[in-house]
């Protein structure tokens, strides 16, 4: 570990050397310039890599964005006659409320819905810079933007610009780092790879995409400013279409979602004409076919290809210390493992009073139940899903929810965490209305589930899986976490020990850093319930755990909720189809048919309800079963 | 008056529906937004300009290898620039065509240089005039071509075995392979019906304009443009879309200014996207939670 940290170092301490000296190692003042200009636009791919790499939008608008800091930061330093600083802030600020403006509206769009509004807002933008001549000079551009200057130091030669170009860049790079490695980084690419899971996990998904517009808009606004004071004149086509597809395929082919993607694409993209210029007058045909190769030959960029490689050498693979190992309990015997119990699942912030303690012993009955639901309904269409479904879940309670295929089931548990609100009637978590709650806040509230399909985040460890859903636990900003507060170091580690804790509790923790994609479908659905016990729920809501188990995970995992029940205090509700499992687990059975509330009780008692043999074997057999 | 700025709108349009329909094809058939089909706009016209002018082919027999040409380099471009990417995602495919479309303007500066060319047939840039309306034919050739294209494709999608299977691949592409269809070769024929249909437009755009390498670059956007106002995958919302803006262009030109006829295309863009996100004959299909 030590022998690592001291080669990272070292590393990074040549990599600094080589940067200082870098511009006598260009003999040419033109190459100086396309550093310059490499460095700029990478700020700009940088930025586009929250919004696509992290976020999986696909937007157009970033050379507006860009363009939008470019002419804030020329007007405010020409026109309006302040310094350079002051234009800088302004570009980012500017830019920043448009990158806000466009992020709230558009992301009630989807998809290609989202990539035409972008691309439309980026036409408008270049519109009005062309045709705004009062303002923006119009066609012609501004000329004479004075250079980049802090206090005495002015940056007016290639050589000045490139220290403050570089400072700027990595800056930018150093802020994807950590926010990577955060809870707002994690909730973004959650929030990419399966937006409803994301929700369902705690993650406020609205504000994980506006804040990657945002993000996404400083950065290009603060690489315009720099842009317009290095370049000394800029006009509106600069500015264009083409220019956000020309840093769509820097990030591509860097990297889309890597750290270091945006940065190596930029050089490359940058330097590639120039290295081909041997080719004469071929040389930019020949660039744009080396685009196509570099993108079939590295899918998904030079970085993922670097990586795949490193991964495809033995023991190349970075094995991250896993911090309790003595956690990994004996997942074949479930009874013996002991929970961590002081240490126990208590909440991220420590000084949150408010929440009940979770270890909460069985039998403290509460004369509130946990979860009301009365006069349920929901219809979709013409089909009533639920109907008027009267339901009382008491605290510590584990509650069986079975009825025929198609009978509602997964649409009432979409209903209690949030998924649909209902057409009519209301739901109440220990008599507080639950109505206004989206998702991700009823999760805030205690309320957590598992998907009857598995969704889990395909492009995150099955570790930052689970610590996704510490998310509404955990409180760090961007600007602490870029910064790396103490606080927010503090925090990180509770939800790297609370991670862990959970994933020992369902016998995972030997997977931590493993892709879900290589756990077996009974594993998966383990991690899942892991991420759902890391949000420290009170209720949790299993929808057919036990699909696709073999009996003896079907065993282990009866044996897991109980004790989640018995020593966690978490209230259960389950949906299965698997009588064995239901009445291994639950105190009373709820059926539904056709979306209502047939029968109610003990499972043996709704085993001869003749109701719920009528409603999964029909009338005949029923009768038939009668007259023997 | 009016008459003749309709029709000199509509042809205009008509070149971009044709634009147009070959972009939609292509986001059917592949998923994909082709930068690259402004640019078939250009090599068609170039081509044609080759043949006919430069080499002395007939006019039609020219217009026939250049559709020829341009089909095959469809079925070429589908192999290096989509084929191998198929499976990555939109985003990577979109730049893969964008490589393309790069290499395409800069080959055609080498061979063609940047001195725009100018190719008058069939018939020049005479003017008729037919009591006291002035038509300028070759926009009438536009409108005639481009009508019979569009009953002569959508005969071939709904009457023919092979478009059936081109729209059934497009469609869904899981269910057809489970049917025995040859999803790679569709796609392939596919590329080549775009562009041609990008070539073909060019052919009909070349007299009305000099030729020139940026030529496809302002037709593809405005194509581009046309198949979102349309409504994103619609056929014929690609076409309609293309008159509305061809009409809107034509007609801001001469009632406002021929400086803010560009501005006006993405002023009914923005407006469309607006009112009517998915476009004008946009999809019907709710999303599902």
């Amino acid at each position: 570990m030590s022998a690592f940290r001291s080669r990272r170092s070292l590393a990074i301490l040549s990599a600094a050397a080589l940067a200082a000296i870098m511009p006598w190692l260009f003999p040419s003042a033109y190459g100086l310039v396309l550093l310059n200009t490499a460095l700029m636009y990478s700020i700009v791919v940088i930025g586009l890599n929250f919004v696509y790499g992290f976020g999986g939008i696909f937007s157009l608008s970033q050379a507006a964005f860009w363009g939008i800091g470019a002419y804030t930061s020329a007007l405010v330093t020409t026109d309006a006659h302040q310094g350079y600083l002051v234009g800088l802030l302004a570009a980012s600020v500017v830019t920043s409320t448009f990158g806000l403006v466009l992020g709230v509206p558009t992301l009630k769009l989807r998809s290609h819905y989202l990539t035409m509004a972008t691309l439309a807002f980026a036409e408008a933008v270049r519109l009005v810079l062309m045709n705004t001549e009062r303002l923006t000079h119009g066609a012609n551009g501004i000329r004479g933007i004075p250079p980049a200057s802090l206090g005495p130091l002015v940056f007016d030669t290639p050589e000045r610009s490139y220290y403050l170009n570089l400072a700027m860049a990595l800056s930018a790079l150093l802020l994807t780092v950590r926010f990577r490695r955060s809870r707002l980084g994690r909730a973004l690419e959650a929030t990419r790879d399966d937006e409803m899971a994301a929700a369902a996990s705690g993650v406020d998904v609205t504000h994980a995409r506006v804040l990657s517009f945002v993000l996404s808009a400083f950065l290009a606004g603060v690489a315009g400013s720099l842009w317009a004071a290095f370049t000394s004149y800029i006009s509106p086509e600069t500015f264009d279409l083409f220019s956000t597809i020309r840093f769509v395929a820097m990030l591509l082919i860097g990297g889309a979602g890597t750290a270091a993607g945006p940065l190596v694409g930029t050089l490359l993209l940058t330097f590639l004409p120039e290295w081909l210029r041997f080719l004469e007058a071929y040389y930019m045909a020949i660039y744009g076919l080396s685009i196509v190769l570099i993108l079939i030959f590295a899918p998904t960029g030079l970085v993922g290809l670097v990586r795949t490689l490193g991964d495809s050498l033995p023991h190349a693979k970075p094995i991250r210390a896993i911090p309790r190992d003595d956690a990994e309990p004996s997942a074949r015997s479930g009874e013996q493992m002991e929970l961590a119990s002081g240490a126990g699942l208590q909440p991220v912030e420590s000084d949150d009073s408010s929440r009940p303690s979770l270890t909460r012993p069985r039998g403290l009955e509460d004369e509130i139940p946990l979860l009301t639901a009365t006069g349920l309904t929901i219809a979709f269409g013409g089909l009533v899903a639920v109907d008027r479904v009267e339901l009382s879940v008491a605290e510590g309670e584990i509650r069986g929810i079975i009825g025929p295929n198609g009978s509602g089931k997964t649409t009432l548990l979409n209903l209690i965490s949030g998924v649909y609100r209902p057409s009519q009637g209301h739901l109440y978590l220990r008599g507080e209305l639950l109505d206004r709650f989206g998702p991700s806040d009823r999760v805030a509230r205690g309320i957590a589930r598992t998907f009857q399909n598995i969704r889990l985040f395909p492009r995150m460890t099955v570790l930052d899986n689970v610590k996704v859903g510490t998310y509404a636990r955990s409180s760090a900003g961007i600007g602490r976490i870029f910064l790396r507060s103490r606080g927010v170091v503090a925090e990180e580690a509770r939800v790297e020990a609370r991670a862990m804790e959970a994933l020992a509790i369902v016998g995972l923790a030997r997977r931590a850093m493993d892709m879900p994609g290589d756990l077996p479908y009974g594993q998966q659905r383990l991690v899942e319930v892991a991420r759902a016990l890391a949000t420290e729920p009170r209720l949790l809501l299993l929808d057919e755990p036990a699909a696709g188990m073999s009996l003896a995970e079907k065993q282990r995992l009866v044996d897991l909720v109980k004790r989640l029940n018995r020593e966690m205090g978490i209230t259960v509700i389950v949906i299965e189809h698997d009588m064995r499992v239901i009445s291994g687990l639950c105190d009373r059975v709820t059926v539904l048919n056709f979306g209502k509330v047939i029968a109610d009780g003990t499972p043996q008692q709704v085993r001869d309800d003749p109701a719920v043999v009528e409603a999964y074997l029909g009338r005949r057999r029923r009768n038939r079963a009668e007259s023997r | 008056m009016l008459l003749q700025i309709l029709i000199s709108g509509l042809a205009m349009g008509s070149v971009y529906g044709l634009v147009a329909l070959g972009f939609v094809l292509l986001v059917n058939a592949a998923d994909i937004i082709n930068f690259a089909q402004g640019e078939f706009v250009m090599l068609g016209a170039f081509l044609v300009f080759t043949f006919a002018e430069l080499w002395g082919i007939p006019y039609l027999p020219a217009i026939v290898m250049v559709m020829a040409a341009m089909a095959l380099f469809g079925m070429v471009m589908e192999r290096i620039a989509y084929r191998p990417l198929r499976n990555t995602n939109t985003a990577t495919i979109i730049v893969s065509t964008l490589g393309i479309s790069v290499f395409l303007q800069n080959m055609a500066l080498r061979v063609w240089g940047s001195v725009p060319e100018y190719f008058g047939q069939p018939f020049g840039r005479q003017i008729i005039d037919l009591g006291g309306i002035r038509l300028v034919p070759q926009h009438l050739l536009i409108l005639v071509v481009t009508g019979l294209l569009v009953l002569l494709q959508h005969w071939f999608f709904h009457s023919t075995r092979l478009g059936k299977l081109m729209r059934a691949t497009a469609q869904d592409k899981q269910t057809a392979r489970l049917l025995g269809v040859n999803i790679g070769l569709m796609t392939s024929l596919t590329f080549a019906m775009a562009s041609a249909l990008g070539g073909l437009a060019g052919i009909l755009l070349a007299p009305t304009f000099y030729i020139s390498v940026e030529m496809g670059v302002r037709v593809g956007i405005k194509a581009f443009v046309a198949s979102i106002i349309g409504g994103w995958g619609s056929i014929p919302g690609a076409l309609v879309g293309g008159l509305v803006i061809g009409l809107v262009e034509v007609l801001a030109a001469a009632y406002v200014s021929s400086l803010y006829k560009d501005v006006f295309a993405f002023v009914v863009l923005i407006a469309v996207l607006v009112l009517m996100p998915r476009g004008i004959f946009g999809e019907r299909v709710a999303q599902k939670a």
